[in-house]
C-alpha cells in the first residue's frame, strides 16, 4: 500500500470510529550503511522500514499511535485500541491540530537524486576511500582505522482531517571516523571526526580525515589542568552543547520547568547580550530543514535570543495556543498527543573575534574542545567533565586530562564574554567559539 | 506458504469474526496465556502470521544458497501501552506497535544485514537473497535444521501489565505524584509517566538455534522540579522504577515509595550546600552507585571496541586492572532485574560473565561475532534496540561483588569526603577510560558521619585508576531496581547496575564550592 493510502486510511478509521479530528504521519525510512575497518568492508546493511504515527482528538482528549505497522489490518487493531483510551485521557481545551497549515515554497536543497540511489557498493567504496585518506596523513594509524557511513532517504507523508496533505523526500549521509596509533608507547590514543551532510557532493573526506589526525593528537602528553576559577573557553566542537542548553530554555515544552528553575522568561534576560540565537528551518541544505513540520505548519527562521533576551519560544500548535502564542513550526511527533517540540538548524550567531585572537589575549584559561557527556538536562547548576587544551599566556600549552567545570548556569550565561567569528553551521546545533569568564576547574589528577 | 500472500489477513479475520474487535491483540493476548510455556508466545503470534519453523528455516537457506558461514533471523513484534499524569490531567496516552525481521549473513570477512517492516513472503526472501549476495563465501553449510531452545524463564510474571485495564495503571500514577506532592512542599513539577511493554521475539539461526522468548517490561518513571522561593535553591530529578514485572512490581514496590524517594532526592539538593572540588575520599552507597561499574569497566570491556584496539583495557586479560578487592561480573540471569533476558537477541543463552576476579581482567563481553574472532565462548551478550539495528556486545546487569565490611564503618573511616547513593546516568571515553557520573543525591562525609546535603556534584575518574583506588567493600550488595537505559552507537538497551558500598580513597570531585 502506498504511504499516502495508508495515510487516508488511517484518518478514516479514526473518523468512522468517531474521533473528530485526526492526523497521520509516515515516515518511510530508506539506509544504506557500512562499517570499514582494517581495510575490509566488516559490516553493510540496507534496510526499509515505515514508521507510522497517528494522532487522534475527540472531546479535547487525545491520544496517539505510533510504530512500525506495515499493513492497514494491523493499524485497524491499533485504531481500536487508541479509539478505547481516548474516556480515559483528559480533556484538555489546548489539544488539537494545527488548523492553520502550509508548506515552504522553493527548493529547500534537503534532497540529493545522486545521493539516494547510491548503491551498496558505492558507498561501500567512499568508506574505504575515507579510510584511506586517513592513513595518508598518518601512517601509525594503518590497520587501526573504522570508517562508518550511512546514507538515508526518507519520504514523510502527512495527511490532516483539517484538510493539509504533504509530502517530502529528503538525504543525509553520516560519515564517523575513528582512528587509533599503533605505537607501543601511545596505545591509548583515538581520534574521531564526523561530516554530515544533505549531498553526495558534501561529503568531504578530506576535511574528515585531517580533523580525525588532528583529533588524534589532542591526547598526546595530556597534564592536569590547574584547579581553581579560570576563564573556559569553549571551542564549536563543545560550543554546541551550550547552545543546545539554551535552546532547551527556549521550549515552549520547557517553560514550568525553566520558570521553577528560575532561568527567565519571555522578555526576561537570559544569558549575556552578545548571544544571539536563531532557529531556521528554512536554511537551504539545512541539516534540520523541511518545509513543513509535523503537524503541517509551514516552516520558518525565527530569532529566539536577541541579545540575551528571550524573545520568542519554539512552539507547536498545543504550546502555542497554552502560552497564547502561534506555532512557529517546530512540531516533532512522538507519542504524546501534545506532540513535542525540536530545534531545526539551531545556532548562537557569529561574533565579531577571532578565536586565535580570544586565545592570545589568555593570561591562562581552560580551551574545552568536548565534553564527556555531550547532551546536558537543564539543571540550575551546570557541572560537566571537559577535555581539551590549557592556555597559558596567549598560547596553546598542553592538552589536558579530563576536567570538571561547574558554575551556576545563569551566571555562566551571563558570563560569555567574547563570541567567535567562527561559526560553521554544518550540523543541525551550531555556535562559534564562546568564552566564559570565570567557572571553577577541578582536575581529574 | 512460498508465493502466496502471508496468512495475517485470515488470522485477523478469524479474530473479528470471534467477535472482540481487537483480534490481533486478543491473539497476543491468547498467545501470553499458554502459561506451559509462556516463552512460547512468540512463536505462537509467528506461526500465526504464516511465519513458522519450516518458513524460517527455509529463509535461512535462501539466505546462504551463495555460500556463507552464519545466517540467522530475527523476528520481533513489541507492543507498548503508555500514559502520563502532571497532577491534574492524565497526557501522554497512546500505544507504540513495533514489528519487523532482520536478516543477516555473515562470511570470514564480514557481515551483511537487511531489516525490513513488510513481512510479507515476498519481502523477506527478498531480504533474504540480498543479505546473501552482499555476504558470498565459498563454505557451504547443510541445510538448515531448527531446533527449540530451551532455558529457564527469567521473568515469571503471570500476567503482563499490556492487557491490565488502563485505569488499573492510572491509579498508580496518581499515587507515585500524590506522594511526591505531599512528601514535600517545595515540589513544583511532578509529572509521573507509565510504560509497559510486551516483546514477542524468536531468533533462528543456521547452527540450528530456534528460540522464543516474551518479554515483559514496566516502568514508572516520576520527573520532580522543585524550588525554595526563599531561598532561591532549585532542585530536579528523575527516578523510576519497573523490571521484567506485570502490575504485580506495585505489590512490592508501592508508586508512594519512588513518589517520597523522589521528593526527599529534590529536598536534599533545594537544602544542598555547594559542595566542594578536588581530590577527595568518596563512599559510594549500596545499588545506584553500580553505575561506576557500567561506565568505568563494564563499556571498556565490550569486545567490539577490544578487537579493534580502541578500549583501556585492550590486549590485557589476566592483568591486573583493579584493586585486588574488586570482583565484577556481568548477569544477565537474574530474575526480574532490568536486563536480564531469557537469552540474548542472537539466540545464545544468558550468562553470569566474571570481567574482573580479584583485581585481574577476565574476559570481555561477547556477541557472536567477536566470540568468533576472537575465538572464546560466547557469552549471551549480543543484543539490539530492536530488529533494525545489528547486534553488538552490550552488558545486562553489571555488578559489584560484595565485601566483608559494614558500611557503617566505611562510613567511620573518612575524616572529609563524599558520600554519593543515587544516580542518573554517566559517560566514559572508552580509549582513555576518563569517565564521569552524574549523582542525584550527595551529602558531605565529616569526620566518619554522614552530614549535609550536597547541590550539583559530579566524579570524575579514569576506569583502571579509580578501580586500584577502591580500599573498601561493604556486606550490603544491592542491585538497582532503576531502569537504566544504556546507549552506544545509537542503539538503547535496557540494563543494571549494582555494587555494595565502597570506598575509593581519592576522586576527582567537580562542585562549584573552589
Amino acid at each position: 500500500m502506498a504511504d499516502s493510502d495508508l495515510a487516508e486510511a488511517a484518518l478514516r478509521l479514526c473518523q468512522k470510529r468517531g474521533a473528530e479530528q485526526a492526523e497521520a504521519l509516515l515516515i518511510r525510512h530508506q539506509e544504506k550503511a557500512t562499517s570499514v575497518f582494517n581495510q575490509k568492508v566488516q559490516f553493510s546493511a540496507a534496510n526499509e522500514t515505515t514508521r507510522i504515527i497517528v494522532r487522534a482528538f475527540r472531546d479535547h482528549r487525545g491520544a496517539v499511535i505510533h510504530g512500525y505497522v506495515a499493513t492497514e489490518e494491523m493499524l485497524e487493531t491499533l485504531v481500536n485500541q487508541v479509539i478505547s483510551i481516548l474516556p480515559h485521557t483528559s480533556p484538555d481545551k489546548y489539544l488539537g491540530g494545527a488548523g492553520s497549515s502550509g508548506v515552504v515554497s522553493g527548493p529547500l536543497e534537503i534532497f540529493d537524486e545522486r545521493l539516494a540511489q547510491l548503491p551498496l557498493n558505492g558507498v561501500e567504496k567512499i568508506a574505504l576511500a575515507a579510510e584511506q585518506k586517513i592513513k595518508e596523513r598518518d601512517k601509525r594509524t594503518e590497520n587501526l582505522i573504522t570508517t562508518d557511513l550511512q546514507v538515508q532517504t526518507q519520504t514523510v507523508t502527512l495527511r490532516t482531517s483539517a484538510g493539509f496533505s504533504g509530502s517530502y523526500q529528503h538525504t543525509l549521509a553520516t560519515l564517523f571516523a575513528n582512528a587509533a596509533v599503533d605505537d607501543a608507547d601511545q596505545r591509548n590514543l583515538l581520534g574521531t571526526a564526523a561530516t554530515i551532510t544533505r549531498s553526495l557532493d558534501g561529503l568531504d573526506l578530506n576535511k574528515t580525515a585531517e580533523r580525525a589526525v588532528q583529533d588524534l593528537t589532542r591526547t598526546v602528553g595530556t597534564r592536569p589542568a590547574p584547579a581553581g576559577e579560570f576563564p573556559v573557553l569553549f571551542a564549536p566542537t563543545s560550543a554546541w552543547s551550550i547552545a543546545a542548553l539554551l535552546f532547551q530554555m527556549c521550549s515552549g515544552s520547557a517553560t514550568l520547568m525553566v520558570e521553577t528553575l528560575r532561568l527567565g522568561k519571555l522578555n526576561d534576560a537570559v544569558c549575556s547580550p552578545q548571544l544571539t540565537l536563531v532557529d531556521d528551518a528554512t536554511k537551504k541544505d539545512g541539516i534540520g530543514s523541511a518545509p513543513f513540520d509535523h503537524e503541517g505548519v509551514k516552516s520558518a527562521r525565527k530569532v529566539v535570543i536577541e541579545k540575551g533576551v528571550l524573545k520568542d519560544y519554539l512552539l507547536n500548535s498545543y504550546y502555542g495556543r497554552s502560552l497564547q502564542r502561534s506555532s512557529t513550526g517546530n512540531a516533532v511527533a512522538n507519542g504524546d498527543a501534545r506532540f513535542g517540540v525540536r530545534f531545526s538548524n539551531a545556532y548562537i550567531e557569529t561574533g565579531d573575534s577571532d578565536p586565535d585572537d580570544i586565545v592570545a589575549d589568555l593570561k591562562r584559561g581552560f580551551l574545552v574542545t568536548r565534553f564527556l557527556s555531550p547532551s546536558m538536562p537543564l539543571s540550575a547548576n551546570f557541572t560537566q567533565a571537559a577535555e581539551g587544551f590549557w592556555i597559558e599566556d596567549g598560547k596553546v600549552a598542553y592538552p589536558v586530562r579530563a576536567a570538571a567545570i561547574a558554575a551556576p548556569l545563569r551566571e555562566m550565561l551571563a558570563g560569555v564574554v567574547a563570541v567567535g567569528k567562527d561559526l560553521d553551521p554544518a550540523t543541525a546545533i551550531a555556535s562559534p567559539t564562546l568564552l566564559v569568564d570565570k567557572m571553577n576547574i577541578s582536575p581529574l589528577m | 506458504m512460498p508465493g502466496s500472500k502471508f496468512s495475517r489477513r485470515n488470522f485477523l479475520q478469524a479474530g473479528l469474526a470471534a467477535g472482540t474487535g481487537f483480534a490481533l491483540w486478543e491473539l497476543y493476548r491468547l498467545g501470553f496465556s499458554n502459561q506451559i510455556d509462556r516463552n512460547n508466545a512468540s512463536l505462537r503470534a509467528f506461526a500465526e502470521m504464516g511465519l513458522d519453523q519450516e518458513q524460517l528455516r527455509k529463509l535461512l537457506d535462501i539466505a546462504l544458497e551463495g555460500g556463507g558461514e552464519y545466517a540467522d533471523i530475527f523476528l520481533e513484534t513489541s507492543l507498548s501501552s503508555y500514559l502520563g499524569f502532571n497532577g491534574e490531567q492524565f497526557q501522554n496516552s497512546g500505544f507504540e506497535a513495533i514489528t519487523g525481521a532482520a536478516i543477516r549473513v555473515s562470511t570470514r570477512n564480514g557481515t551483511s544485514f537487511r531489516a525490513v517492516t513488510d513481512l510479507s513472503w515476498k519481502s523477506l526472501t527478498q531480504a533474504a537473497r540480498e543479505a546473501g549476495t552482499a555476504s558470498r563465501s565459498d563454505v557451504r553449510l547443510p541445510p538448515s535444521s531448527l531446533k527449540p531452545l530451551q532455558t529457564p524463564n527469567l521473568y515469571p510474571s503471570a500476567s503482563p501489565a499490556l492487557f491490565e485495564a488502563i485505569t488499573e495503571k492510572q491509579q498508580f500514577l496518581n499515587r507515585v505524584v500524590e506522594s511526591t506532592q505531599k512528601a514535600y512542599e517545595h515540589v513544583r513539577v511532578a509529572i509521573a509517566n507509565y510504560r509497559d511493554t510486551l516483546r514477542f521475539l524468536t531468533v533462528a539461526t543456521s547452527d540450528g538455534v530456534f528460540a522464543h522468548d516474551t518479554r515483559p517490561l514496566l516502568k514508572l518513571t516520576i520527573s520532580v522540579a522543585a524550588a525554595d522561593l526563599n531561598t532561591g535553591k532549585t532542585g530536579t530529578c528523575f527516578f523510576n522504577g519497573g523490571g521484567h514485572y506485570g502490575l504485580e512490581y506495585f505489590q512490592q514496590h508501592p508508586p508512594e515509595q519512588l513518589g517520597r524517594r523522589a521528593a526527599e532526592i529534590v529536598r536534599h539538593q533545594v537544602e544542598g550546600v555547594a559542595a566542594p572540588s578536588g581530590q577527595l575520599p568518596v563512599v559510594l552507597g549500596p545499588g545506584y552507585s553500580g553505575v561506576l561499574m557500567h561506565e568505568a569497566v563494564g563499556h571498556g570491556l565490550e569486545a567490539d571496541f577490544n578487537i579493534k584496539g580502541y578500549s583501556v583495557y585492550s590486549g590485557r586479560i589476566g592483568e591486573s586492572v583493579a584493586s585486588p578487592l574488586c570482583t565484577i561480573y556481568d548477569d544477565g540471569r537474574r530474575e526480574n532485574l532490568n536486563g536480564s533476558i531469557n537469552f540474548d537477541d542472537e539466540g545464545v543463552p544468558s550468562s553470569r560473565t566474571p570481567l574482573i576476579e580479584r583485581g585481574r581482567l577476565t574476559g570481555y563481553l561477547h556477541s557472536r561475532e567477536t566470540a568468533a574472532k576472537m575465538k572464546v565462548p560466547l557469552t549471551g551478550n549480543g543484543r539490539r534496540q530492536s530488529f533494525s539495528y545489528p547486534p553488538l556486545p552490550r552488558m545486562t546487569n553489571t555488578y559489584l561483588e560484595k565485601g566483608e565490611t559494614p558500611s557503617e564503618e566505611i562510613i567511620r573511616s573518612v575524616d572529609f569526603g563524599i558520600y554519593a547513593r543515587t544516580f542518573w546516568g554517566g559517560s566514559v571515553n572508552i580509549t582513555t577510560g576518563d569517565f564521569t557520573f552524574f549523582p542525584l543525591e550527595a551529602f558531605l562525609i565529616e569526620k566518619g558521619r554522614v552530614t549535609a546535603p550536597l547541590n550539583k556534584v559530579i566524579l570524575l575518574g579514569n576506569g583502571p585508576e579509580i578501580m586500584n583506588r577502591v580500599v573498601m567493600i561493604g556486606d550490603d550488595l544491592e542491585i538497582s531496581d532503576t531502569l537504566w537505559d544504556c546507549g552506544k552507537q545509537g542503539q538503547m538497551v535496557p540494563v543494571t547496575v549494582g555494587t555494595p558500598t565502597i570506598k575509593v580513597e581519592a576522586m576527582t570531585v567537580g562542585g562549584s564550592n573552589g
